[in-house]
This record gives structure tokens, sequence and C-alpha cells, in this order.
């Protein structure tokens, strides 16, 4: 008996001694990489059991929202084997067998007095999960806003990035009538251009749009009493308020992160310069003073900081410098090219887009530099003069540029991957900025 | 020799010529005389019965007792003769005896020093082969020690070859463990989509359960990255991937060692951000 007992003690022993040894032995395989492809989307055309044809395709606008973010590759809708619109009419392996990865079905009724409803199911095909979905309500004219919604949802589902579909543009157009008149617009529009509306008519310029960071209000620069001047603007009630009025260059209006402040160029005391105005207080602070010009300010995602321009380096070649408000200390930031300008600061604080040029007879690119490490990343080519914009969840880049003789706007995913044209109005366009996100 | 006769002292006359020679003269000249006189008529006498007188102390004549005188010195002559001979004889003897013993000794001594020889001989062939023998053992002891020396070698030749062969197997194993990790790392970076809300440094593990077919059948975060995109597309990629075919080539024990559960770690790197 004592035996056994010991025996089976023994066996008892080795098989843990094998199993831990087992287990100290398993295999541990790293992954370092992975690959950039956008990920295969499949979005079946939602059902829309009501009459007639409705305005805006809610499917279209999640189509080109994923699409245009350079993160989805949507499945052609021809090579889908079924239209599934809710979940019991899925089966996962039609959509495996197309390569997709994650799949969106839904629906669209009217349930009444011009009132709709949009259900929608998001699922990983992969893991054979329904991940998310909901009944969105809202009139016609909103259906836009659902299909941009439910854009934002997907993305932040599967890119872990909040979406920026439901956030709007600001851009000026221009419109030569005849010789002696140009009709300037200050437009705003949905993200992808959509719905644009005027905020705006002049006869004369209108200048480097920006938005305050709550969405609410917008800072330009107009030339509407024929001298350039600092103006703000509530976005719901159009009513606008002038802020600077001084002699020379009054431009680049910049709301802090805070927003409390503005910041902007002045050539007041001779040279152009950078000021950051209070605007609780209206006080005006001197943050650069050097005979060089600076220009194009921008904040530091900390609000501690302005980016700008300079040529103070020399050889009329301009840099991005930093500047820390608390002490005035100026920091040079690229080292790298013949040309750097336009410096924004995405929202990691690392990485600084810019407008940039290799050689003194290269193009000029938008690019994005690694401040801490200091690589350099093209992302497109561009013309010399226009500001980017990027989306406040830094996954897109807007720009100004031209096709023909006319001024037009291009979107660049943040990784170069997707380049897109933006649908707009007649005459010039220009200057866009990205809103913030509208909370 | 051993009865004497007068001729017989002719025979040894060799040895002593002179005495011998006058002995027999001697001799010869007594004979001649005695026989001359008794055969003399005048002499010759016919002898009556004698009338047999007794007689007491009547007077001997003259001749006989000379002649018995002469017989009587004959006798002692004789005896003296005798005795000589007799002495000479036993000197020769003893000399013959000497000498036999003498050669008996010597033969004997001879012997004895043949015997010592042959002693010495065989004492020295005895140590001769004692020593032989020591060496042959030494011989021996020195072969019986190389020969373990050789065995020892051997095994531990042996021993180390397995030890080796043990090694090389394990090495060979990892090599092979390494080339199909290697694979599973190139499949799943291809399938892979790193999220847009990766940053270097994050990290998930998950725990894999594969069948010799290479089919994973079942997947699960171990730890997660703090970030759902990242974990869902962890475990997308190994869905996707769907399965390694090329595993079925894996030796069993091998797999069963090695790719029966496994885990992987999603670390990204050079990230932008």
């Amino acid at each position: 008996m004592r035996e056994m007992a010991r025996t089976v003690t023994r066996i008892f022993l080795l098989t843990a001694a094998l199993l831990a040894a087992h287990a100290h032995a398993q295999l541990q395989i790293v992954i370092t990489q992975g690959v950039d492809n956008p990920v295969q989307i499949a979005i079946v055309p939602f059902e829309w059991g009501g009459f007639g044809v409705l305005e805006d395709n809610v499917t279209d606008i999640i189509n080109a929202n994923l699409r245009n973010s350079g993160e989805f590759a949507p499945i052609a809708e021809a090579n889908m084997l079924s239209t599934p619109h809710e979940q019991s009419e899925v089966f996962f392996r039609d959509w495996r067998f197309l390569g997709a990865d994650y799949l969106l079905v839904g629906k669209i009724t009217e349930t009444g007095g011009g009132a709709m409803q949009v259900q929608y199911e998001f699922f990983d095909v992969l893991r054979e999960q329904r991940l998310m979905g909901e009944v969105l309500g809202g009139s016609r004219a909103q259906l836009r806003d659902v299909a941009h919604n439910i854009s934002d949802k997907i993305f932040e589902q599967v890119t872990g990035v909040r979406g920026a579909f439901a956030t709007k543009l600001l851009y000026v157009t221009s419109q030569r009538v005849n010789a002696d008149l140009t009709n300037y617009q200050l437009n705003m529009s949905d993200a992808d251009g959509g719905r644009p509306q005027v905020l705006l008519t002049s006869q004369e310029p209108i200048m480097s749009p920006s938005w305050s960071p709550d969405g609410t209000r917008i800072a330009y620069s107009s030339f509407e009493s024929s001298r350039p001047r600092i103006y703000i603007q509530e976005l719901s009630s159009g009513a606008r308020r002038q802020m600077t009025d001084f002699p020379g260059i009054n431009s680049s209006p910049v709301f802090s992160p805070d927003g409390t402040k503005l910041a902007m160029v002045l050539s007041k005391d001779g040279n152009p310069d950078i000021y950051v105005m209070d605007l609780r207080t209206n006080d005006l602070r001197r943050i650069t003073n050097h005979f060089a010009i600076d220009t194009e300010p921008s904040w530091t995602p900390d609000g501690k900081s302005l980016i700008f321009t300079s040529e103070r380096g020399g050889n009329s070649r301009p840099q991005i410098y930093q500047v820390d408000l608390d002490t005035g200390w100026v920091e040079r930031l690229t080292f790298q090219g013949t040309y750097n300008s336009k410096g924004l600061m995405l929202p990691d604080g690392v990485n600084l887009l810019m407008v940039h040029r290799d050689n003194t007879y290269d193009e000029y690119h938008l690019a994005i530099q690694n401040i801490d490490r200091g690589t350099i990343r093209i992302l497109t080519e561009t013309s010399l003069d226009e500001s980017p914009s990027i989306a406040p969840n830094a996954s897109m880049v807007i720009y100004a540029s031209k096709a023909g003789n006319r001024g037009i706007l291009n979107a660049v995913s943040i990784d170069g991957r997707v380049k897109f044209r933006l649908p707009a109005n007649q005459g010039d366009v220009r200057e866009p900025a990205w809103s913030p996100f509208f909370d | 020799m051993s009865k004497f006769h007068p001729l017989a002292i002719l025979l040894k006359f060799e040895g002593y010529p002179p005495a011998v020679a006058a002995s027999v003269i001697l001799h010869a000249l007594l004979l001649v005389f005695i026989l001359g006189r008794a055969v003399t008529p005048s002499d010759y006498v016919t002898i009556e019965d004698p009338v047999i007188i007794t007689a007491t102390a009547v007077d001997v004549n003259p001749q006989r007792l000379r002649r018995l005188e002469r017989l009587e010195e004959e006798q002692v002559a004789a005896n003296r003769r005798q005795e000589e001979q007799a002495r000479a004889r036993r000197e020769q003897e003893e000399r013959a005896r000497q000498e036999r013993l003498a050669q008996e000794q010597r033969q004997a001594r001879e012997r004895a020093e043949a015997e010592s020889r042959r002693q010495a001989d065989l004492e020295r062939q005895r140590q001769a082969s004692a020593e032989a023998e020591r060496q042959r053992q030494a011989e021996e002891a020195r072969r019986r020690e190389a020969e373990q020396a050789r065995q020892r070698e051997q095994q531990r030749l042996a021993e180390q070859a397995a030890r080796e062969a043990q090694a090389s197997q394990v090495a060979s194993e990892n090599l092979v463990v390494a080339e199909y990790a290697a694979i599973i790392r190139r499949v799943i970076s291809q399938n892979w989509q790193i999220p847009p809300s990766a940053r270097n440094g994050m990290s998930a593990t998950v725990s894999l359960r594969l069948v010799p077919t290479g089919e994973v059948v079942s997947s699960s975060i171990l730890q997660s990255s703090g970030d759902a995109a990242f974990d869902r597309s962890v475990l997308q990629a190994v869905e996707r991937a769907d399965r390694f075919p090329e595993l079925q080539d894996l030796d069993n024990s091998v797999f069963e060692r090695n790719f029966r559960n496994f885990t992987l770690v999603f670390r990204p790197e050079d990230l932008l951000r």
C-alpha cells in the first residue's frame, strides 16, 4: 500500500516536473512588423424601405469616408454574394470568402412625419462577432450626419482612433467676375466637402481662417476695410468682433488650445513678428522680436509654445522654430532641406507637419518630421504658399492645390496612402482649415 | 695375483726389478745347493725303518738342523716377502683406494660442482623465468591498465558522442523550431494590420493552440495591450492566418513540444508614433 502511494507520488512529481519543464519551454514568437494594408470592409447598401430616392446615400457617404481615411478598403458591391441587412441574414463564410475583415449592414426606414430611422450592425467577420449596433434617428437632412456618425463609430472601433468625419472645414473661395471685381467667400462644409455654406462674402480678400478649440467661433483676416484686420465670428449667430486694426500686416490669427488667447502676426513695430493677444483682456504681448520675418504661428498641443517660420537663419531660407512662451527661448526645429515652413505640431506633440523642400530646385512637399528622431517623411507634393490643416484625429491633412489655373482642395491620409480631391464650388479654393471635434 | 707363484714374480717383474732379480738369484742359488747335496750318492742313505727310540735330547743331526734353519730362514724370508708383498699390495690397494677415493671425491666434487652449477643454472633460470613472469605480469598489468584506459576513453567518447548527439539533436530541433517559428512570424506579420492606435512600446500577448495539421483551434489574449483595437487586430491577424500548413511537415514530437501551444507577442516597432 505504501509502495503504491510512493509510486503514485513519484508519478505525480514526474508529471509536475515535466509540465513545469514544458511550461518553461513554451515557444514565444515575437511579432514586430505588420502590414500597412487598409482594412478590408464590406459595406452592404443599407436597405431603404421608403418611397423615392434618398438625396443623401448613407452607404456611399460611409464608403467614401472610410476609403478616404486611408485606413479602409471597401469591397466592391458587385462582388458581394449576398446583401444582408441584419444579423440573421449574415453568413460569415460569404464575407470571409471575399476577404472581408469587417461587415457593415443596416436599413433605413421612415417613421412618419419626415423622421428617419437608421439601424446598423457591425461585425468582425474573422472572429464572427457582432461588434456593435445602433438605431439612430433624425430628419432627412440629417442623414449625412447619421452617415458621418456611423463612419466615426466604425473608424474608432477598428482603428482605435476617434473618427473625424463629423467635423467641418473652413475654406476661402474667390471668383473673378471681371477685371475690377472678384468675389471672395468664406465657406464651411462637412469634412468630406458636403453641405457647403457661406459664412462671409466680400469683394476684398479673406485670409487664414481658423477655428476656436471648441468649434463655436472662427477667426480670420479680412481686407474688407481695405486694410487687413483680424475678426472673430460666432458660428451660431454670425456675430463678428474686430480684434485688431494695426498698421501693416494683421494676419494668421490662431486660437490657443484652451481658447483664451489668439496668436497672430503683426508688423506694427516694423517687420512682421509674432504676437499673442489675451482674449479676455485684449492685452497684446510681443513674442518674437527679430529683424527677419517671423510668421505662420501655430500652437503646440500643450499651449506652452508657439511654432513659427522665420528667415532668421539667413540665406532667405525659412526654417521652423519653436518659442517657449514663458521663457521666450527660441529653438530651431528644422535643419534638413533648403526650405521648411508652415509648421504644425500634430496632437502627439512629436510629429511636425510642414511644407518642405529638400534642395533648392526640388519641388515642395508636405512632410512630417519627427522632432525627436529628426526623420522626415514625405506625404505628397504641394504648392508653396498654401497652408495645410490637420484633422483633429490627425488621420488626415487637407491642403490647397492647383488643378490647371484653379485652386482646389486635396486631402491626404496622414500615412500618405490616400489622396483625394474635395468637391468644390466654382472658382479658386484656398486656405482650408479643419475644425476640431464638436463635443 | 692373489696366490703367490714364483712365475708371478716375473710377471710382476716390471714393478720392482732389482729386488725381484736379487730374490730370484738368491733363491736359485739356494736351490742348486740344496739339490746338489741331496742327490749325491754319498748322501744317499737308505733309510731303514728307523727304530724308534725314544730319545730325548739326542743330538740333532747338524745337517738337518741347518736345513731346518734354512727352512726356517726361508720361511721367515717367505713370510717377510709375503708381508712385503701384502704390504705392497696393501699399499697399492691403499693407493688405489686413495686414488679411487680421490677420484671419487673429485668426481663427487665435480658432480657437486656440476650440481651446484646446475642448481645455479636452475636458480638463474628460475630467477630469469620469475623475472620474465614478473615482467610479463607487469606487462599484463600495463596492458590491462591501457585496455581499461582505452575502454574508459572509449566510453567517455561514446558518452560525449551521445551527449553531443543529444545536444545536436536539441540543437537541430531548435533549428527546426526556429525555422518554423520564422514561418509563423512571417505569416502572422503579413496578416497583421497594425491599427493607427498602435504606439511604439505597446504589446499584446496571444495564446495559441494548434492541431498537427497546422490549424489554429483556439486563440486568446493572454495579456492585453490596453487598446481594444490593437487587441482585436492581433486576434484578427491570427484568424486571418488561420493555419500554418507548413507545420504538417514537422515531426510529431517536435510539434507537440513546441507548437501545440505557444504564444505570440505583438510588439510593433518603428511606428511613427
